[in-house]
């Protein structure tokens, strides 16, 4: 009944002259029953986030204003120069979506790296002390989860102003807690373990117990969270962004090429169409993969 | 008793969201800028600054707000120049009747994918609605309203672009907000049944010989649907939020249009209104749904 945190290696027996297991089938093991296709696109997103500014076959930022709303390369007309077509100001959309995707994807791991680490101290130390300390935090939560986040999130984009760093702490301490419970409710279970009362009649001080011993046996349920939320992070960034309060301009993000599209449906879909594709494709892929780890990893208690 | 401490956790949370939104209000500058005109004289600052009591400390200020808020004064809309109560209450019914729609259209279509993924497990059906879920979970919302615009309205002429109407306005604004909520109730509900497919009363119903779609309609749904109910409070405060997207896709004249609205001209008087409404609507949507929970659920109860 209990999770088990073993990896498939070890149901081999551990002979000393065991035959090497080469890094592929390792990873073959490891990958057994993933979605595939997903991780493939995970791996390219990441791969053209990191390359961004060296891939990119047109200026993202400024456009030519001779070659504005091009259709695709495909339609007639369209210049494969441009492949996916241009926008009002000229300027191209594959070159806006490959650093809309780089935004992206560091908006959402800064916002759940922050969002992650203060849900999972507090959701730590909530399920560890009990008493005050958890009534404290979990009303914290309670409250905060019970709040319309979006609408505060807009009324201290526009008190703050937008920028990156003020969209990254909103979302990271939108997220945590979300964290905080679900470790809370870990931790708890993960306590009354016998190696945990064994840490301490060793003499482990509390703060080894809660990092060293009862940290690590999260570990699969955080990553299992981190992974869905990121999908979500991702639709949350397009929102405010679409909105008008996200990622200021002219930095291309997602959400702002399909508000700037809008208006030109009728005459340039493209536009919109495109940066929407990869969003959906990205967090589709995201969420994939997320379901996938769950099934793999079990935690029990994971769900949105 | 679970009420009583439902009501006082209610209160608690709206006294939050109130002193989230007073700080934050106060925290965006001299009101008196955006309101006075640039010609405006020294004399006329101190006089709005006593009209709107600046001059009294922030905690006296926090009071008067409250104090306010209670008998519905929620101040003046610095654009519209109108008492910001009225302009909510007019653009009220139109996010109800989106809303209220969407919410019929989710709880309809989960219960419809639902039963069919737990019925039909291991089929194409099963799989087919897995993927209509992950699908409408991973779609951007104000994307997915564009597209459908840009076929249903623009390409085939179907259906209008945008504004409020009739039925056929409501269709596309509410295919866009149930999407995203779709997929988690759907997942929900179809491992409820599951579970409830597989206990004894169903082998009962079954041997009494029961009609098969009876046992599963009725025996196994009635079990099955108590536990994504405490989801349904969720989905509504999610409608809500969602509401400020949909509106803006499809023009749609609600409250969520108005928080833009009132976001992109700095309407700080009207934007604290429209935080406040949105948060009573919030926190009495889950304290309702945690009552009746109580009600339906005896185990809870006591």
């Amino acid at each position: 009944m209990q999770t088990t945190k073993t990896a498939p290696e070890s149901t081999a027996p551990d002979l000393p002259a065991a035959p090497a297991v080469s890094l592929a089938t390792r990873l073959r093991r490891a990958l057994r029953g993933a979605p595939l296709p997903a991780v493939a696109f995970l791996a390219l997103v990441l791969g053209v986030a990191l390359l961004a500014d060296l891939i990119v076959p047109h200026d993202p930022l400024t456009g030519d204003l001779r070659a504005y709303s091009l259709p695709p390369a495909w339609k007639a007309g369209g210049s494969v120069s441009y492949f996916l077509g241009t926008d009002l100001l000229g300027r191209d959309i594959l070159s806006r979506i490959i650093m809309g995707a780089r935004i992206s994807l560091i908006v959402a791991a800064a916002s759940i790296a922050l969002g992650g680490v203060l849900g999972t101290v507090l959701g730590l130390l909530a399920g560890h002390f009990g008493g005050w300390i958890d009534e404290v935090i979990m009303r914290l939560v309670d409250t905060q989860l019970s709040l319309p986040s979006l609408l505060v999130a807009l009324v201290a984009l526009v008190v703050f102003g937008s920028s990156f760093t003020v969209l990254v702490i909103l979302i990271g301490v939108w997220l945590w807690p979300n964290y905080a419970r679900i470790v809370r409710g870990e931790t708890l279970r993960i306590r009354r373990y016998d190696y945990i009362s064994l840490a301490r009649i060793a003499g482990c001080s509390t703060w080894r117990i809660l990092f060293v011993h009862e940290l690590p046996g999260i570990y699969n349920t955080l990553i299992v969270m981190a992974t869905l939320q990121a999908g979500w992070v991702i639709l949350l960034e397009g929102s405010l962004s679409y909105l008008g309060v996200g990622v200021p301009p002219p930095t291309p993000s997602w959400g702002s090429m399909i508000a700037e599209g809008r208006g030109d449906l009728a005459s340039a879909w493209w536009i919109s169409m495109f940066p929407g594709l990869a969003m959906l494709a990205t967090v589709l892929s995201l969420n994939l993969l997320g379901d996938w780890l769950r099934r793999t990893l079990d935690p029990k208690q994971v769900n949105q | 008793m679970v009420v009583v401490k439902r009501l006082g956790s209610a209160f608690v949370t709206l006294l939050a969201i109130s002193l989230v939104v007073f700080v934050l209000s106060r925290m965006s500058g001299d009101p008196r800028e955006l309101m006075l005109s640039e010609y405006a004289t020294a004399e006329d600052y101190e006089l709005l600054n006593e009209r709107l009591g600046l001059d009294k400390p922030y905690y006296a200020q926090y009071g008067v707000f409250l104090a306010d808020a209670v008998r519905g004064d929620l101040g003046e809309s610095i654009q519209a120049r109108q008492p910001v109560l009225t302009l909510i209450l007019q653009r009220l019914p139109g996010t109800l009747e989106l809303a209220g729609s969407a919410f019929v259209a989710i709880i309809l279509a989960s219960v419809l994918l639902g039963v069919a993924t737990a019925v039909w497990r291991d089929t194409w059906v099963e799989t087919a609605g897995n993927i209509v879920a992950v699908v409408g979970q991973s779609v951007p919302a104000f994307w997915l309203g564009i597209v459908l615009v840009y076929v249903f309205a623009l390409t085939l002429g179907w259906l209008p672009m945008a504004g409020r109407g009739g039925w056929l306005y409501l269709v596309l604004p509410t295919l866009t907000i149930a999407a995203n909520s779709l997929a988690a109730l759907t997942r929900l509900l179809s491992s409820a049944m599951t579970e409830a497919m597989d206990a004894e009363y169903v082998k009962f119903a079954n041997v009494k010989s029961v009609p098969p779609w009876r046992v599963t309609m009725v025996h196994c749904l009635k079990n099955a649907i108590l536990t994504p109910f405490t989801y349904a409070g969720i989905i509504l405060g999610q409608l809500l939020t969602g509401s400020i997207i949909v509106e803006t896709v499809f023009g749609w004249p609600g409250i969520g249009l108005l928080a833009l609205q009132a976001v992109q001209t700095r309407d700080y008087p009207l934007l604290q209104g429209v935080v406040l409404v949105f948060a009573i609507i919030y926190v009495g949507i889950a304290l309702l749904v945690d009552v009746a929970y109580a009600y339906l659920d005896p185990r809870i109860r006591h």
